[in-house]
């Protein structure tokens, strides 16, 4: 249900530009939460308006803070992920950008966001590990591994002594160069020279060539013995100090977890301010109980944006809903069905937590939002278009029994007849006006609905009187200039009051979009008629 | 001019005719020419990298690696490396065998290199390695990698082609066809129409046979998967373009049970033995390898 009201809104549009910028944030995002508490949303819009008085009082300082967040991982704070570098690496950089970012924040900001550091003495022990982002099991962790690693560097230096000793031999003596090559190939001819001496190790290559190493000899293979023992007691010693870091990070797991939480809860408002700002989203205001809803110049984005690229002229909506059960009557083309999905657009933004493209968008809660309609786009199955509305709308009106809900219904009912579609929508709006926690849009251009408490709605419409001075005279144009002609003339406006029967452009909108006057002329004949 | 020197500062694939066609090999030799001139870091990706390792259980060459050199290791491969290292980035991306792991090699060792799961983070672990002073990023394998790592320009790629005598012919036709692709022009004003092959160029993507006239665009040469006769008939029905166009270093080529005679006399093209450099590793083939 909610998928198909999100579809129906084109929120993931406007949800596409959510981008937070932590691991823990885009968790966040993956669950779209609705949320149906008012407290809980207040809570939300709150550090959205304290996020983006930071963005806008420190702009340098919120560059800083999202290159911090940009750096946060989300470590694995298992043990077993903890007892290898890699791990210990996470934690490290996690702590670090935490820290930054925290630091960042005004103290009054942090005391909102829970945001509050108190790891400086695990992050000292960590930073013994490294510089800047960089991190290694440290000599300053184990005053031994200063003394294996000086052992280490020594025989290195006493092996490299010995090859190029063998090297240099093996240069002058038998005319083989392994600078740059642990290897040679040379042909059996050549290498038949070598046979028996000790410096020279050959094996087959192919059937005419051999493979020949240096021998380095005695020393060089004790040296070596002695190398890798040093180096298997080094590796002793980090997965000791490996151990005790991770014993450490563990014992700051809690803090750790509470960090995570702080930062998942900066980012998502912090990216919320972000789109606050630049597509001009303002705090909804919220009822608890069921009340008005108020539009002031709501944006409906997805075709605002649509509409600015085809250079054409959009218009917001403003519009109040004092009562529950609404009607919306229109013409073809005339925008009501833009008006409904501008409800749904700003209800889904306000109830995800978001600010809404509006000048003001006052609401109320609801523990379900549904749109109903749009059934002609479906065959899930085998119902037919009329069955998936009437299934939707069951479901929905089922759904009013645990909670509030708010319906948006589209052209419902449209493919049945005329006589029992009226008769349907007036039973079940009547039904939806008796209950308090139902509130009800239906946006249709069927005449003969009659409920009782219900708002009616009308959009102007066309404007014939403009259009006909405008297009006095003008020679026909293509489908790209009528389109504009009919967006220019068409008043996108919501006026209370009106009916189906006053809802009548299809035949303007016909003869503009081509259809022949002589047509046209026989339509209006027949309207006038009847 | 000597070719790895004309690596330095670049993205350089190392892609293979076969497996065990000596690319690590290669890599292992090109990096201890080009240490001190450059900051070099390596990584090993593609179809015939890691992956193919673990299913067949070969040994995969460790990379021989010297203090200051960048590495992306697996986590696992580094429990068993002979590295001693610092951990530049850990990044969040799953593999068979751990998350990929930015090392900086503190002493001179050997590690096994590894790479990312798919071809979208490749650039963003070039990049990462570049953030960390990388002058010359390796890149063993990943021949179908090459379009999406070359686009930020610097790009080459050096192939390994081993050639045995039951492989005589059909490994000269893939560097011939390689070495006519790379000399293609680039994909400037093209005649229409235009067609645009995505991914590989197979036979079974190739235009109806009665199609001829204007270009056919594809992504880069290394997703030529044509015979040698398929190719040439291709470019006389279309002008042939490709989308990013890596420069071809070099043909590294490792002779077994064949002498240079014999195989420079079945591959013809004089031009084309021109840019080979046989088994740097063969003393008879110093001149041109150093």
């Amino acid at each position: 249900m909610m998928q198909k009201t999100r579809a129906f809104a084109e929120f993931e549009t406007f949800y596409g530009l959510f981008r937070p910028l932590t691991p823990y944030g885009r968790a966040r995002r993956e669950k779209r939460t609705l949320f149906t508490s008012a407290a809980e949303l207040k809570a939300e819009y709150d550090l959205t308006a304290a996020a983006a008085a930071f963005l806008g009082s420190a702009p340098h300082k919120a560059d800083k803070f999202r290159f911090h967040l940009r750096n946060i991982p989300a470590p694995d704070l298992s043990p077993e992920a903890l007892a290898a570098p890699a791990g210990l690496f996470l934690a490290r950089k996690f702590l670090s950008n935490v820290r930054a970012a925290f630091a960042l924040l005004p103290a009054a900001a942090r005391a909102k966001f829970g945001a509050a550091w108190r790891s400086d003495g695990l992050l000292a022990l960590l930073d013994k590990g490294g510089g800047g982002e960089a991190f290694h099991i440290a000599d300053a962790y184990e005053p031994e591994l200063a003394d294996v690693r000086a052992g280490i560097a020594g025989r290195d230096r006493e092996l490299a002594r010995l090859r190029e000793a063998c090297h240099k031999l093996l240069r002058e003596r038998r005319g083989l160069d392994f600078s740059d090559r642990d290897f040679l190939v040379i042909d059996e001819k050549t290498a038949s020279g070598f046979s028996g001496a000790p410096e020279v190790f050959a094996e087959p290559f192919d059937g005419s060539r051999v493979t020949v190493k240096p021998v380095y000899g005695r020393d060089y293979m004790e040296a070596a013995a002695a190398r890798d023992r040093l180096r298997a007691r080094e590796q002793e010693l980090e997965t000791a100090v490996c151990r005790r870091l991770a014993a450490a990070v563990s014992a700051e797991r809690a803090a750790m977890e509470l960090y995570a939480e702080a930062v998942e809860r900066l980012d998502v408002a912090f990216e919320k301010a972000r789109l606050a700002a630049e597509l001009k989203l303002e705090r909804p205001l919220l009822r608890r109980e069921p009340g008005a809803i108020r539009l002031t110049k709501a944006r409906f984005l997805p075709l605002e944006n649509r509409l600015k690229a085809a250079g054409l002229k959009y218009t917001p909506l403003t519009a109040v809903f004092t009562r529950r059960v609404n009607v919306l009557y229109g013409s073809n083309m005339g925008g009501k069905t833009v008006a409904l999905k501008t409800l749904a657009f700003a209800q889904l933004l306000a109830q995800s937590g978001f600010f809404v493209p509006a000048a003001s968008f006052e609401t109320c809660v609801f523990a379900t939002v549904a749109f109903i309609g749009g059934g002609e786009l479906e065959t899930a199955g085998g119902l037919s278009s009329f069955g998936l509305e009437m299934n939707d709308f069951a479901e929905a009106h089922a759904g009013l029994k645990s909670g509030s809900a708010l319906l948006l219904m589209d052209e419902f009912a449209r493919t049945t007849n005329s006589e029992e579609a009226a008769a349907l929508l007036n039973a079940m709006l009547g039904d939806l006006a008796a209950r308090d926690n139902a509130c009800a849009f239906l946006a249709t251009h069927f005449s003969g609905i009659d409920v009782k408490g219900a708002g009616r709605f009308k959009m102007r419409g066309f404007d014939t009187a403009a259009f006909n001075e405008y297009f006095s005279g003008k020679p026909a144009c293509g489908l790209e200039e009528k389109l504009r002609m009919i967006n220019r003339f068409m008043r996108y406006e919501l006026a209370e009051g009106g009916s189906g029967d006053e809802a009548r452009d299809a035949i303007k909108i016909a003869g503009i979009l081509g259809v022949s006057r002589a047509i046209i002329r026989r339509a209006q004949e027949l309207m006038e008629g009847k | 001019m000597d070719f790895v020197k004309t690596l330095k500062d670049r993205t350089v694939f190392i892609v293979g005719s076969k497996k065990n066609a000596g690319k690590t090999t290669f890599l292992n030799y090109a990096l201890s020419r080009l240490r001190g001139e450059s900051r070099c870091a390596a990584l090993s990706v593609g179809v015939d990298g890691e992956a193919s390792d673990q299913v067949y259980g070969t040994a995969k060459p460790r990379v021989k690696a010297a203090p200051g050199d960048l590495l992306l290791c697996a986590e696992t491969a580094l429990r068993h490396a002979d590295l001693h290292f610092e951990i530049l980035n850990v990044y969040p991306y799953t593999t068979a065998i751990g998350r990929p792991v930015l090392v900086r090699a503190l002493r001179p060792g050997r590690a096994e290199i590894s790479g990312p799961e798919n071809n979208e983070q490749l650039p963003e672990i070039i990049a990462d390695m570049r953030r960390h002073g990388a002058g010359t990023v390796f890149i063993d394998g990943a021949a179908d990698r090459i379009t999406q790592a070359s686009a930020g320009g610097k790009a080459a790629f050096v192939y390994v082609a081993r050639i045995e005598p039951d492989n005589l012919d059909s490994a000269c036709s893939s560097l011939k066809l390689i070495w006519d692709a790379s000399r293609l022009p680039a994909a400037g004003r093209l005649r229409e129409p235009v067609i645009r092959i995505d991914g590989a160029l197979t036979p079974g993507k190739l235009p109806p046979r009665g199609e001829k006239g204007g270009t056919l665009v594809a992504e880069d040469l290394t997703k030529v998967f044509l015979s040698w006769q398929q190719w040439k008939e291709l470019k006389c029905r279309f002008d042939v373009r490709f989308a990013a166009g890596p420069d071809l270093a070099a043909f590294i080529v490792n002779l077994y049970n064949i002498s240079r005679a014999d195989f420079e006399a079945r591959l013809g093209d004089k031009a084309l033995q021109s840019r080979i450099v046989y088994n740097p590793y063969e003393p008879a083939a110093r001149t041109a390898a150093a």
